[in-house]
C-alpha cells in the first residue's frame, strides 16, 4: 500500500480540492491511478465528503471508485494548516490536518488495512507520532509499524 | 429469520467495509450474529430500495437523501469511534 511513498509533509493548500489535488498528482506519476482518478475523486468529495472528526484529530480519507485505480496504493498528506472538510455523514464542518488518500483497486477489499487505519486515527500515540516525524520514510515506518502495508 | 442489514457507503468501497467489519465484531460478541444478514452497497444504487423498505435496517457512512434520512442509521461513529454504543444500540433496537 505504501510502496510508492507518497508522503508530502507540511504542505500548504488553499482548501481540500487543492490539497486533493497535489495528492492524486502523486498517484498519476507513481503510476497507481489513471487520468480519470483526480476527477472523479474530487467530484466525489463535494458529493460524499471524507472528512472524520475522532476526538483526537480531523482526518479525511479520500478515494474514488475502482475503475480509476491501477494498484493498490495509500498516499499520505500531512497539511502545514488545517483546510476545512466537511464531515462523511452529516456533513458537519472540519479542520483536517491529515489526509490519507486511497487508491484501492477493488471494492470490499483491504478490509485488514482500513481497519487499521480507523484504529490509527483513534490512537492519540501514533497521531502524535505522525506530528512529529519530519521525514517521509518516518512516516513510512510508523504506518508500517500500525500494520498498514 | 434473519434480518437484512445493508450497510451504504459513497462508493461501496472502503467505509462500508469498515463499518460492517465493526457492526460484525459487535454482533459477535453479544452473540446475535445469526440474527442478521450482511449486504453492502453504494448509496446511489440503493435509495429506491431503502425507499421501498426492501432492508431491514440500513446503516450509512455517507450524506443520504433527505426522502430516505428517517430509515437510515448514521454510520459515521464506527469510523470515529465517537459514539460508537449508540450506533450498536440503534442497530440492536432493530434486531
Amino acid at each position: 500500500m505504501l510502496s510508492d511513498k507518497i508522503i508530502l509533509l507540511d504542505e500548504s493548500a488553499t482548501d481540500n480540492q487543492d490539497a486533493l489535488g497535489k495528492l492524486a498528482n502523486q498517484l498519476l506519476k507513481s503510476g497507481a491511478v489513471k487520468e480519470s482518478y483526480k476527477p472523479a475523486l474530487l467530484k466525489r468529495e463535494v458529493e460524499f465528503p471524507t472528512g472524520l472528526a475522532t476526538d483526537k484529530i480531523g482526518i479525511a480519507m479520500p478515494h474514488t471508485d475502482a475503475e480509476h485505480v491501477n494498484y493498490d496504493q495509500i498516499a499520505f498528506m500531512r497539511l502545514h494548516q488545517p483546510v476545512q472538510f466537511l464531515q462523511m455523514g452529516d456533513g458537519e464542518k472540519i479542520q483536517v490536518k491529515f489526509i490519507f488518500m486511497l487508491a484501492l483497486k477493488e471494492a470490499h477489499s483491504q478490509l485488514d488495512m482500513l481497519q487499521t487505519l480507523i484504529a490509527l486515527i483513534q490512537d492519540e500515540a501514533k497521531i502524535q507520532q505522525l506530528l512529529a516525524a519530519t521525514t517521509e520514510d518516518e512516516v513510512v515506518q510508523i504506518l508500517k509499524d500500525a500494520g498498514i502495508e | 429469520m434473519a434480518k437484512s442489514l445493508m450497510v451504504v457507503c459513497g462508493t461501496g468501497i472502503a467505509t462500508s467495509t469498515v463499518a460492517t467489519g465493526k457492526i460484525k465484531d459487535y454482533l459477535a460478541s453479544v452473540g446475535k450474529t445469526d440474527q442478521v444478514k450482511f449486504l453492502q452497497s453504494k448509496i446511489a444504487d440503493e435509495v429506491s430500495a431503502i425507499e421501498n423498505d426492501d432492508y431491514d435496517i440500513v446503516v450509512s457512512t455517507t450524506m443520504v437523501p433527505s426522502a430516505i434520512k428517517d430509515k437510515v442509521i448514521n454510520g459515521v461513529s464506527l469510523l470515529t469511534g465517537v459514539g460508537v454504543q449508540k450506533v450498536f444500540d440503534e442497530i440492536e433496537a432493530q434486531l
